[in-house]
């Protein structure tokens, strides 16, 4: 058995445990479950795979909005707003502003699995292939 | 700076109005051995093509300084996705910001891609600048069906004797090229590409050559061979080398057949070469264990069948409502000690409309091109075989058949009673005059009347070291003397009565005129 599928399992079974004593309580039957099963040494494999599906689901529930300097953060509010409004970013993602100066102007919006370019940098980038190609 | 240059990039710069696209991305979370897992990419199709993004801050003129680098999807699974990655693979990082394109790999294709050497992805790598694009045609593609395909009726001559008389091959057919390494296959492919210059330039096929997995020393003497002898004016190559990715290497016979697909929907006739499809398999081989798919016999992943059949599959004959064109396919098989029975070579053999056998002991016999005419076959080519080429082609076939029967018997030949000593004799004397230099096909007119000559008798009296002699002398006769009949049998494809008797003439004239070769009583 894998580690990451213990730290899958534990996880899962983790979500919903609002208090202290259910997760202690949850914890406590799942070690007897891996210890029965003779995997005790796979512990600190299964805390290492449960760090990186905590981080993995944080960021899935993280919208970043990047913009080319502080400025703009503001300006660029209001697109964020408009594809909240779509439906294409998600009500109960938290939002989250990056200041990168790559992107020359315009923004992005970056969650897991889309990726919304307005920048400048892309624009610029896709006339440079035009004129070249 | 030309003006016009000046000119196109202000009226794009005046145009430029930064547009916002929505697209589907993902994340590299694990990379290595060509293969990347992407986290995300969403609704990512089969085969759809990705662009891998650096993670981080890269500047613009970073941006526009490095290549892209391009992968392809090829497994879907409950949380991940896998990409095979095409090139740059040593660039791919943790993180990095994988974009999908929504459309299946596919490679640019146009008539400027003849004579040009091409990578796996239909891309030039032979200096000579870019190829002016006409279209693209996805790389892979389902065949075509039944109704849009015709019977294959007009032949493609290799220029060797012993394959286009006794297993001829036909317009659309997938012959195999199989046996061990060093016997010959890749020479017999170079010289069917060679004698295509002796076509009429409308009905000359456009030739496809896939290098799998090769060394690239090798593929640069084949280039160096066409280009010298004038081949590459009518050939492609596609070039996949031995340290190329597996992923190209996989790619490469799917890109040849691309290409001569876009050739054959034109109304013309290609052929494809792919050497070998034994690399490709390995190569698949590879991929699929890296990709975790379960191995089976011999570690081959469970679809490697189909692989090479839809593959091969795409080789057809077009009706003539889709214009008539041809996709001939010759797959290149190489065995490990003669074992035909091997997994590869079996499923190749099953799938092609026929074989051509090389066996190792004939060409250590000095038989060259060492084919093996038992175990050889040709499944459709008899039926496009030209008038000519049939009306001799039986009685060679059987002659030799009777002389491999009694080929066990030579040694008791003191033994032997009178007529079967003759057919021993025959049969050497029909052997020899298969046998063929390498690089040095020849046009089927003049393989008529080699043939014709040897199954007349005519070489019954000729010594069996001296055939090769006798067949350089009587073309020699001909070119100088009865161009005429030459160029009847050229034009007619058959040998009509007229042509015969004057064949027969010209025949017994050149006995005459070189008594020094007829010593055998």
């Amino acid at each position: 058995m894998k580690a990451s599928w213990y730290a899958e399992a534990l996880y899962r079974a983790l979500q919903g445990k609002e208090t202290a004593t259910d997760g202690k309580k949850v914890f406590l039957s799942f070690r007897k479950v891996v210890s029965s099963r003779g995997h005790d040494r796979l512990f600190p494999f299964i805390m290492r795979e449960l760090e990186k599906i905590i981080a993995r689901e944080k960021i899935k529930n993280e919208v970043t909005l990047v913009t080319a300097d502080n400025k703009s953060v503001s300006k660029w509010s209001h697109a964020y707003d408009h594809y909240e409004k779509e439906g294409i970013i998600q009500k109960h993602m938290t939002r989250r502003d990056v200041v990168d100066d790559s992107i020359v102007g315009g923004f992005q919006i970056r969650t897991r699995d889309t990726l919304i370019d307005g920048s400048y940098k892309k624009s610029l980038v896709e006339l440079y292939r035009n004129v070249t190609n | 700076m030309s003006t016009i240059l000046i000119e196109k990039i202000r009226k794009e710069i005046e145009a430029l109005e930064p547009k916002t696209s929505v697209e589907r991305v993902g994340t590299v979370v694990k990379a290595g051995d060509g293969i990347a897992e992407i986290e995300g990419l969403q609704n990512a199709m089969m085969a759809e093509m990705v662009i891998f993004e650096p993670a981080g801050k890269k500047s613009l003129k970073d941006t526009l300084d490095e290549e892209p680098i391009v992968g392809f999807v090829l497994n879907l699974e409950e949380d991940f996705v896998k990409a095979v990655i095409l090139s740059g693979a040593e660039r791919i990082s943790e993180g990095m910001v994988v974009k999908g394109t929504g459309k299946t790999l596919s490679i640019a294709v146009s008539n400027g891609m003849v004579g040009r050497v091409v990578n796996a992805l239909g891309e030039p790598i032979d200096g000579k600048g870019r190829i002016l694009e006409e279209g693209r045609l996805p790389i892979e593609r389902i065949a075509f069906g039944v109704i849009d395909r015709a019977g294959v009726d007009t032949p493609i001559h290799t220029g060797i004797k012993a394959i286009d008389s006794m297993i001829p091959i036909g317009r659309g057919q997938r012959e195999l090229i199989i046996g061990d390494r060093g016997t010959g296959k890749t020479a017999i492919a170079l010289d069917t590409i060679l004698n295509q210059i002796t076509e009429p330039k409308e009905t000359r096929p456009i030739c496809i050559y896939v290098a799998i997995g090769q060394k690239e020393s090798k593929i640069a003497r084949i280039v160096g061979e066409l280009e010298e002898r004038g081949a590459m004016a009518y050939t492609i190559v596609v070039v996949a080398g031995a340290s190329d990715a597996a992923a190209l290497q996989y790619l490469a016979p799917f890109t040849g057949a691309t290409i001569g697909e876009f050739f054959m929907l034109k109304g013309k006739d290609a052929l494809v070469i792919y050497d070998d499809l034994s690399k490709h398999a390995v190569a698949y081989r590879q991929m699929s264990l890296l990709l975790r798919r379960p191995p089976g016999r011999e570690a081959y992943p469970g679809d490697i069948f189909y692989l090479h059949s839809r593959l091969l599959e795409r080789a057809a004959k077009l009706s003539e409502k889709l214009g008539g064109g041809s996709l001939t396919a010759l797959p290149i098989i190489e065995t490990q000690q003669g074992d035909v029975s091997a997994y590869i070579p079996t499923n190749v053999i099953s799938i092609t409309d026929g074989q051509i056998y090389l066996d190792t002991d004939l060409f250590n016999k000095g038989m060259r091109p060492a084919v093996n005419v038992g175990l050889s076959v040709s499944r459709v080519g008899s039926a496009a075989q030209t008038k000519a080429m049939k009306k001799i082609a039986g009685k060679i076939r059987l002659e030799l058949a009777q002389f491999r029967e009694l080929e066990a018997f030579m040694q008791f030949a003191s033994d032997l009673d009178k007529e079967t000593k003759e057919r021993i004799e025959k049969g050497r004397r029909l052997s020899e005059l298969l046998k063929q230099t390498n690089g040095k096909p020849l046009p089927f007119e003049k393989e008529v009347i080699v043939i014709y000559a040897g199954i007349s008798g005519v070489t019954d009296k000729v010594k069996v070291e001296d055939i090769l002699l006798f067949e350089s002398k009587l073309m020699e006769y001909f070119d100088h003397h009865a161009g005429a009949i030459v160029d009847a049998i050229r034009k007619d494809r058959a040998i009509l009565e007229t042509t015969e008797a004057k064949l027969k003439l010209a025949i017994a004239d050149f006995v005459i005129s070189h008594p020094e070769l007829f010593i055998v009583h």
